[in-house]
């Protein structure tokens, strides 16, 4: 059955890597999964989100996406896992621009330092504005209480431009953002992140002698 | 008994020498201790000189857009007269968009009534006052705002900024503080071109106690050694980070550090 990341009531294109496999599949056009070669793609890092994930058998994925990468949703319950949705591009192996995401301890740990090599060479002249190229060039098998399963070996490549089908967007339906309610939870909310537009004009001072006084 | 701030000729703090502390203790010591100032970088003078021409429209109404930028690009154009970054004239073709961007969502508040205004505060188990500057505050709608140039609009406002506006928000009693980001063009898909975010009375707690702890982390690392040579030996830099990529500043580094 096809996996139903992107929105809530459409099916978007998505790669996938199963870590209990080590293997890497595209939603095909078709419909399913179709089994790809370790990609070379474009990452757009700059808008990946982080959350947590649910996948149970036979339904759509559930979601709650952290308000932002440095402050963690709490989490909805139980079976929901920690992983991130990101974009990513490449016309070889995806067919385009596709989402890119899942709650795998390996692959989220692979992705995190990966991003943290990207954040290191963000900044220097020559990445601003880029976007980065990472490549897997292979797996290391991880023994655990759940068997063996593979975390993805990635590389930093290169930044380059951003491609008209990656636009500078967030991957998730705002919907799924978590938002803080009530005393406590306002407590830690994130700063102000939708714009306020400017107070209504003041009125011109009335003449005191026409206010009321009480 | 003597602070250790004092004892090293510090006698105040802002936001902005706290962030670099926490972000690049290497390069703090290298300029705030050891006095290896660097040069202005280009986005903060593209940041002085778009704040420059923004306050000449916002203090005089009747100043045209073209006139504000006229004054910014002035302005940025002294500011950085000496420097060789390659940046600089891609830099200086970007003010005007800046400019007329941030003014014209800017004069919607009126006209302020302080401008670089220098406010204090003092928090608790400090020995020195924490100082800032003000960019905007418009006092019949009880708010502070402060500009910031951007190539993108961040989701939120960071940490750095908000640490700075708590300091300012705190200083400022019951104002309100908010972040204008301007960006050189309006985006193509949502056509904006300044965001602003304001700061929950949450926020500017939140910031304060976090500005607090790196204070006083601050104090005790200087309280290990009366000489800064010393303690700059307890420091490794990282000079992969953007903080050291001006030539100069790298220099300095590497005479400091030695390497």
């Amino acid at each position: 059955m096809a996996l139903n990341i992107g929105g809530s009531s459409t099916i978007r294109p998505y790669a996938k890597y199963n870590a209990k496999a080590d293997k890497w599949f595209v939603r095909a056009p078709e419909g399913g999964d179709k089994e790809i070669p370790r990609p070379t793609f474009l990452i757009d890092f700059r808008n990946i989100r982080t959350g947590w994930f649910r996948f149970l058998e036979g339904q759509a994925p559930e979601r709650r996406i952290d308000p932002s990468l440095d402050q963690t949703a709490p989490s909805p319950g139980d079976g929901f896992k920690r992983g991130f949705s990101v974009m990513v591009f490449s016309q070889k192996f995806f067919g385009g621009a596709v989402e890119f995401g899942g709650a795998s301890i390996h692959l989220a740990n692979a992705i995190r330092d990966v991003y943290a090599k990207f954040e290191e060479e963000a900044g220097k002249d020559g990445n601003r504005g880029k976007v980065p190229v990472i490549t897997c060039t292979g797996a290391e098998a991880m023994k655990d209480k759940y068997g063996t399963n593979y975390r993805p070996k990635f590389e930093l490549v290169k930044f380059t431009d951003r491609p008209p089908e990656v636009p500078d967007a967030s991957p998730v339906d705002e919907a799924d953002v978590w938002k803080a309610t009530g005393t406590v939870a306002s407590a830690s909310r994130p700063s102000g992140a939708t714009h306020v537009a400017p107070p209504a004009a003041k009125p011109a001072a009335a003449d005191p002698a026409h206010e009321t006084e009480f | 008994m003597t602070s250790s701030f004092a004892r090293h000729g510090i006698d105040h703090l802002s936001a902005s020498s706290l962030n670099l502390w926490a972000a690049q203790p290497a390069l703090w010591i290298t300029e705030r201790l050891l006095g290896r100032r660097t040069p202005i970088g280009i986005p903060a003078a593209r940041g002085r000189s778009v704040e420059h021409g923004v306050h000449a429209g916002l203090i005089n109404p009747s100043k045209t857009p073209a006139e504000c930028v006229a004054e910014a690009e002035r302005e940025f154009n002294r500011e950085t007269a000496f420097t060789g970054d390659p940046r600089r004239d891609e830099e200086r073709g970007k003010i005007a968009g800046y400019v007329q961007g941030a003014l014209a969502e800017l004069r919607k508040y009126g006209i302020p009534d302080a401008y670089q205004k220098r406010i204090e505060i003092k928090l608790d188990d400090l020995s020195v006052p924490i100082i800032g500057y003000i960019d905007w505050a418009f006092s019949v709608y009880g708010l502070i705002i402060d500009l910031k140039t951007t190539e993108r609009f961040p989701s939120e406002i960071s940490n750095s900024h908000g640490r700075q506006g708590a300091v300012y928000a705190s200083a400022f009693g019951n104002f309100g503080m908010r972040f204008a980001y301007a960006k050189p063009a309006p985006g193509k898909t949502d056509k904006q071109q300044v965001k602003v975010y304001e700061m929950s009375g949450d926020d500017v707690r939140r910031h304060i106690g976090a500005l607090r702890a790196v204070a006083l982390s601050l104090g005790r690392f200087l309280a290990v050694s009366n000489d800064a040579r010393e303690l700059a030996g307890l420091i490794v830099p990282d000079f992969d980070s953007f903080w050291w990529s001006d030539p100069s500043a790298r220099a300095a580094g590497r005479e400091v550090f030695g390497f």
